[in-house]
């Protein structure tokens, strides 16, 4: 298939150059093109005759082929430039420029790598209610994250609407035992971890595992995002409602009337009350709360007191009276 | 330079700008169409695909039925096509319109090339006449475009286009006249040397840096104005540099003495632009402006190193001058095809990334509970409304909270998020740059060919 070597095709194989030669450098032994090789030569723009023959095949046929094929190049004399220095350039200038963007941190402009939820994250020292609320929606999110294998901010998203959580469920291939489960745990996990900061006191603490155990999804992935609710002013209330209603329904089991409605009281008032809760049973706690419509802790308080006479296991009622008694005494 | 000269340069160069001119139109476009960047790369793919078939056989048309009236036809047709596209009110319609501009444009070319060559009475001469026509065409084709978009419309882009293919077709009268008078097929130099096969290495290495090139143009303009968020005239501006260092490595590369070389060279410089685009360290207009000046300066080093190596020594200038069109055409369409899926998947991946590093800096941001998930439902409402594109999300923190620590932490988010969707676009390309280098790299071995195979 090779055809026969042109007078010029090896032109460049002679390089670089010793010394400057006539032409295009290459070869001293080529004759001098009659193109316009030589800058002496008048540019010609023939083409203004009309009648001139186009050379056949779009070459001058008395031009020598080898100027051409040889790869000539128009530059002439003095100031035609060694091919092996421009080569040589063009490496070190390629590598100059990689090199520096590669250090200035070229491979590491991407956007920043969602943290792992496995990993504890630091409560530090959450100053007031709603940071306290802030963090334990946190560590609830990554808690459940943790469980489910994705990040903390894939499930905030899937948590934000109904719609994103059944596409979320879609594409991971989980049921929504499976998200309620891990939701659940990741809750119990922030309530660990507030605990283990101080944030939650012991009995809050006990109070709020109870209500995670009994809770429906749909309050759990509200309080997931927001545990404001809890924490906010007056939100110890909410808390205390909370084990109000856990109160309510163990008596309510100690009684053998899981109909009755409200709990016993006194939580509220030995916590040092205050203007909605105080009052004993879980409707003040929900007016001192003051939230305009029916919230997920209105609903987790109505689960509660339909939920609890079923669902207390004898050892976690043991445990919260313990931590009742602890608290309040006997 | 003469007039007809001139002309026939002009028409060279409004044909292979056009190969790229619509670059910085096809925001526009698909936004107006309504369509994706699979999509609407089509725009360029069909144009540069006919041009590579057409190649060839439209300089065998010329050849046959004359150059003079062949590059007027061709100027007709190309005409006809700008207007086609002028008047899409649709993708099909205007992917149409871009099929007939080719195939004008195919014969317009490689007739000219024939011209030039009578013109100007060196055939080494017309050569680098046409192809410093051509790159100089490709180059400023995106920023004439991308003025042309924002000042008018991405219309204007093709409708300016007509007057321009009629004027340069202008200066062919005579040549017509005589062609029509007598017109007889050149016959074949006696020549030992010549040779009437195309240059295999010097065509295969012309379509692997045309892949490198078309992403260069291609991806340097989406990530301006998509990724960034540049305005046409702001990205026109950048890839002005393209151009500019293509000029002067056209005057570098005439001093140089070797082909093979001066071809080598530049797919080296190409290749180290297109990487340093791919590592780009900041979202910063600064630092695209250093991997242009190599990529420029190397496209046009080894664009005429090989389209010289191709066509010297061979007879019918016109028809090797049409494989060397087919060859970077072709090179043109691999190039896209392979890149677009790839920088529009990692576009997807990336866009899933930055959402999760938003998601992670509302969650740790200093707004209050409530803010947060209201400000999270309106951008998550704005990146909706903005699918398959990387979204503005500035409006969705309209308006700002009156509390001045709110106020402070919205700003906050807003920085983070906005350095995060850079992040995101900008890393969206690197996987093409990179590609689109190694392309250029690829092509040190057919050059290395270049003189010893002459198949």
């Amino acid at each position: 298939m090779t055809a026969p070597d042109r007078p010029g095709d090896h032109a460049d194989e002679v390089e670089p150059p010793t010394e400057p030669t006539a032409g295009d450098g290459e070869n001293p032994t080529d004759p001098l093109p009659a193109g316009d090789e030589s800058p002496t030569r008048p540019i010609s723009d023939g083409g203004e005759e009309p009648t001139e023959p186009i050379p056949a095949g779009g070459q001058d046929p008395t031009e020598p082929l080898s100027a051409g094929a040889g790869g000539s190049r128009p530059g002439t004399g003095d100031d035609h430039l060694p091919g092996v220095w421009i080569l040589a350039g063009s490496i070190a200038a390629a590598v100059l420029l990689v090199g520096v963007y590669l250090a200035a941190g070229g491979l590491d402009f991407k956007p920043a790598a969602a943290a792992d939820p496995c990993d504890a994250r630091e409560w530090g020292d959450p100053q007031g209610l709603e940071q306290t609320a802030e963090r334990f929606s946190l560590s609830a999110i990554d808690g459940a994250a943790c469980q489910l294998g994705v990040s903390r901010e894939e499930l905030t998203r899937a948590l934000a609407t109904e719609q994103n959580r059944i596409h979320f469920g879609e594409v991971n291939g989980l049921s929504d035992a499976e998200i309620e489960d891990a939701i659940r745990s990741g809750l119990m996990r922030a309530i660990d971890d507030g605990e283990n900061a101080g944030a939650i006191s012991g009995i809050a603490a006990s109070g709020l595992r109870l209500t995670v155990r009994v809770m429906p999804v749909s309050a759990m992935a509200a309080l997931a995002l927001d545990a404001s609710e809890l924490f906010q002013e007056g939100g110890t209330d909410a808390i205390g409602n909370l084990i109000d209603g856990a109160l309510g329904a163990l008596d309510e089991l100690g009684s053998g009337d899981p109909g009755g409605g409200s709990g016993g009281g006194s939580g509220n008032g030995a916590r040092g009350g205050d203007s909605g809760g105080g009052s004993g049973g879980r409707s003040g706690g929900a007016g001192g709360r003051g939230s305009g419509g029916e919230s997920g802790l209105d609903e987790l308080e109505r689960q509660l007191r339909d939920n609890i006479p079923d669902q207390i296991p004898p050892e976690l009622e043991d445990q919260i009276q313990q931590g009742l008694d602890g608290l309040f005494g006997p | 330079m003469s007039l007809r000269t001139l002309a026939l340069s002009g028409a060279v160069g409004l044909v292979l700008a056009d190969s790229s001119i619509v670059v910085l139109a096809l925001p526009e476009i698909f936004r107006q169409f309504d369509t994706g960047i699979t999509e609407v790369a089509w725009v360029l793919i069909i144009f540069n695909l006919v041009l590579a078939l057409l190649a060839v056989p439209g300089a065998r048309a010329a050849r046959r039925f004359g150059p003079g009236r062949s590059a007027a036809i061709g100027l007709a047709v190309f005409a006809g096509g700008s207007l086609v596209c002028g008047l899409a009110t649709g993708l099909g319609p205007l992917l149409t319109g871009r099929a007939v501009q080719a195939a004008g444009g195919a014969v317009a070319i490689t007739a000219a090339l024939e011209l030039l060559v009578s013109t100007l009475g060196s055939d080494r001469r017309a050569i680098a006449t046409w192809v410093g026509a051509g790159a100089i065409g490709a180059a400023v084709g995106p920023g004439l475009g991308g003025v042309l978009t924002e000042l008018v419309s991405w219309q204007s882009i093709f409708f300016i286009q007509v007057p321009v293919a009629i004027l340069a077709g202008v200066p062919l009268r005579e040549i017509i006249v005589e062609e029509t008078r007598e017109w007889k097929l050149p016959a074949a130099p006696a020549d030992a040397h010549v040779e009437g096969r195309p240059h295999l290495p010097a065509n295969i290495a012309l379509a692997l840096v045309s892949a490198a090139i078309a992403a260069t143009l291609f991806l340097i303009v989406l990530l301006l104005i998509e990724g960034w968020l540049l305005t046409p005239i702001e990205a026109a501006l950048v890839v002005t540099v393209l151009p500019v260092a293509a000029l002067a490595g056209s005057r570098l590369g005439s001093r140089v003495e070797s082909e093979r070389l001066r071809a080598a060279s530049g797919a080296i410089l190409l290749a180290g632009g297109l990487a340093a685009l791919g590592l780009l360290p900041r979202a910063s207009i600064a630092l695209v402006i250093p991997p242009q000046v190599l990529a420029g300066v190397g496209l046009a080093l080894v664009l005429s190193a090989l389209t010289e190596a191709a066509l010297h020594g061979r007879s019918e200038a016109s028809i090797h001058g049409g494989w060397t069109i087919s060859a970077r055409h072709a090179g043109v369409v691999v190039g896209l095809l392979i890149l677009t899926p790839i920088f529009t998947n990692q576009l997807e991946r990336q866009q899933a990334d930055a959402l999760d590093a938003g998601t992670a800096i509302l969650l740790d941001s200093p707004i209050s509970t409530s803010g947060k998930i209201e400000l999270g439902g309106r951008l998550a409402e704005q990146v909706d409304t903005q699918r398959d594109r990387v979204p503005d999300i500035a409006p969705a923190f309209e308006p700002y909270p009156t509390d001045p620590v709110e106020r402070d932490g919205f700003e906050q988010v807003l920085a983070g998020l906005e350095d995060q969707l850079k992040r995101a676009a900008t890393h969206a390309f690197s996987s093409s740059f990179l590609l689109a280098a190694v392309f250029s790299l690829i092509a040190l071995f057919p050059i290395s060919l270049t003189r010893r195979l002459e198949l």
